[in-house]
């Protein structure tokens, strides 16, 4: 268990470590000079000694080895900067933001977990079937689609040509309904592909044939004995699409006009807020470091033949 | 029944080569194929829905989407291209390197590699475009940067697999050096593979391509490229549908098509080697 801990928060610091490096690297790269971002986002007129106050105040005057100590040592005290643009610390900022993009990602993630059960139990039951083929056809089209292109096809269909549900902004949950099924339906159908070959692969196992033998139908071997066993790859799809729903987020919120991070971060790319985009980085970092170590915990319980190890 | 087989293998296969064949001839060809000219603005013509003059209608400055999207094949698909060249350079040998020879060398890219693949894709992708700046070019280079990763540790995982046969082991016997062995015994080994990997990661680059140009991070307007049309179609979608219908069918098409060759090849070289 002490090994288990040790390990991820392990992992959590080398994350951190290369995010943070990487994006300082890229900072120091890219084209536009900070202090003129900042003055510019201030309205304040970029004369010569204006950027070089600017300069030494935000201590781009030291050397680079000096800067790259001094934001690690942002990064790991958990500050990451001041915006250019609000002036307030990027954790503040991105901690204001989350609830609205967790709320979109959880409810994608239903949306996901509901299209894949449905799909994969009744593709595994019409195993070859009708239903089946219509299952393995959505789920081509499903990792095919690009998530903006079914947001606007969702769009035009519920909002504009039948006006059910509203396409902009966090009102109410009604405002939940488009973005999070833009969200979910490509990857439920890709998922739904995966339970079903799982299932079909868990029907040669033993128990299912001592289960036959005693004469319990195929459909209810699968949705009471197989369907518990296919627990396992249910978390570890909903752990891998909660990434997925993070990126996504960023194309479902630039579309729905819904006030997350996603929207945040393209608004400060559009503004060249250097600090707000990478703190979003290692945010994001953290953040899966941290849904994994959950997901491998879940292991751990559902699974008591993983403990021995 | 193997005949059969055989046969419904090859018409998908090429059935989705064929596609991806037309497309790229209609890319290369454009100038002779495409209508109109894709950077043509005719404002007396804007939003016009799809009719003879314009097959596929025309977008809010009134330029041609049909041809808009023809020569955005130029722009997609030789971007993913270069994308998949770049990545092959950069993994394969780091692959062979890591996966052959082993060691500590191995452990510290593996332990790199884990951290980078720790974040999803879109998410790292967009943060270095967004860092170095919107453009065509910083995009290109932000893919590779973030897909060579993933390359690595399947080409490696592959090399790892052969490396422990025992044919491997009597190559080392007879004396060959390892460079010989790296080239004669395991490059051919792991070249399918890679193919069926790569064919199917082909439409992923394209999708990621658009998503990003959709964003406003990759190519730039008036560019024709078909995410960025979609990004333009935002605005106008709601009264004329037609401007973000066909981009997108135009993306659907290109996926589906590269993830059929990748099926299929991925079984064709199944049963080659149960045959062999």
């Amino acid at each position: 268990m002490v090994k288990f801990v040790l390990e991820h928060i392990l992992q959590l610091f080398l994350v951190v470590f290369s995010v943070a490096t990487l994006t300082f690297l890229l900072v120091r790269f890219s084209p536009g000079d900070p202090a003129t971002i900042m003055l510019k986002a201030n309205d304040v007129p970029a004369s010569d000694e204006a950027i070089y106050a600017m300069r030494s105040e935000l201590g781009l005057t030291d050397s680079v080895g000096g800067q790259y100590i001094e934001w690690l040592q942002q990064v790991f005290t958990g500050q990451w900067g001041l915006s250019f643009v609000s002036q307030k610390p990027v954790i503040s900022e991105l901690f204001a933001r989350l609830p609205a993009t967790l709320e979109l990602a959880f409810a994608g993630l239903g949306i996901m977990l509901l299209v894949t059960l449905v799909l994969g139990i009744s593709t595994a039951v019409y195993e070859n079937g009708v239903v089946d083929k219509i299952g393995r056809f959505l789920s081509l089209l499903g990792s095919a689609i690009p998530t903006f292109w079914l947001g606007f096809l969702c769009m035009y269909i519920f909002s504009v040509n039948f006006g059910w549900l509203p396409s902009m902004g966090r009102n109410d949950w009604k405002n939940l309904i488009l973005p999070a099924t833009t969200l979910g339906l490509g990857l439920g159908t890709v998922y739904a592909r995966v339970l079903r070959a799982y299932m079909l692969e868990m029907l040669q196992q033993p128990f299912v044939k001592a289960s036959r033998a005693r004469g319990i139908s195929k459909k209810r071997i699968l949705v009471f004995q197989v369907l518990k066993h296919a627990l396992l790859p249910i978390v570890t799809m909903v752990g891998t699409s909660f990434a997925f729903m993070m990126g996504g987020s960023i194309i479902v919120e630039t579309i729905f006009s819904w006030p997350g991070l996603g929207q945040y971060v393209m608004e400060s790319i559009n503004m060249r807020d250097y600090p707000v985009i990478q703190g979003y980085v290692v945010f994001a970092g953290i953040l899966f470091v941290t849904i994994h170590m959950i997901v491998d915990f879940i292991y751990l319980i559902i699974d008591p033949r993983l403990r021995v190890r | 029944m193997k005949l059969k087989r055989w046969k419904q293998v090859n018409v998908g296969l090429l059935v989705g080569l064929g596609i991806l064949l037309s497309i790229s001839l209609i890319g290369l060809f454009a100038p002779w194929i495409a209508p109109h000219d894709p950077l043509a603005v005719n404002l007396a013509a804007r939003l016009q829905t799809p009719g003879w003059a314009y097959p596929f209608g025309t977008d809010h400055l009134g330029r041609c989407i049909l041809s808009r999207i023809i020569y955005g094949i130029r722009i997609s698909v030789t971007s993913a291209m270069i994308i998949m060249f770049f990545t092959m350079l950069i993994s394969v040998p780091i692959a062979l390197l890591t996966g052959y020879v082993r060691g500590r060398t191995d452990h510290m890219i593996m332990r790199i590699i884990d951290s980078t693949l720790a974040i999803p894709d879109i998410v790292l992708t967009i943060a270095i475009v967004g860092l170095l700046g919107p453009s065509l070019v910083n995009m290109i280079f932000a893919i590779v940067v973030v897909r060579w990763a993933s390359y690595v540790r399947f080409i490696r995982s592959l090399v790892v697999k052969i490396t422990q046969e025992e044919y491997i082991f009597s190559a080392k016997m007879a004396g060959n050096s390892n460079f010989r062995i790296v080239k004669r015994y395991i490059l051919p080994q792991i070249g399918m593979p890679i193919i069926v990997f790569s064919a199917l990661d082909m439409g992923k680059i394209v999708l990621n391509i658009a998503g990003l140009s959709f964003l406003g991070l990759g190519s730039q307007p008036p560019t024709p490229e078909w995410g960025a049309m979609l990004n333009d179609a935002t605005d106008y979608f709601q009264v004329t549908p037609h401007v973000m219908l066909f981009p997108g069918l135009a993306i659907v098409l290109f996926v589906l098509a590269c993830q059929l060759v990748s099926e299929k090849l991925g079984k064709y070289d199944i049963t080659a080697g149960k045959e062999m």
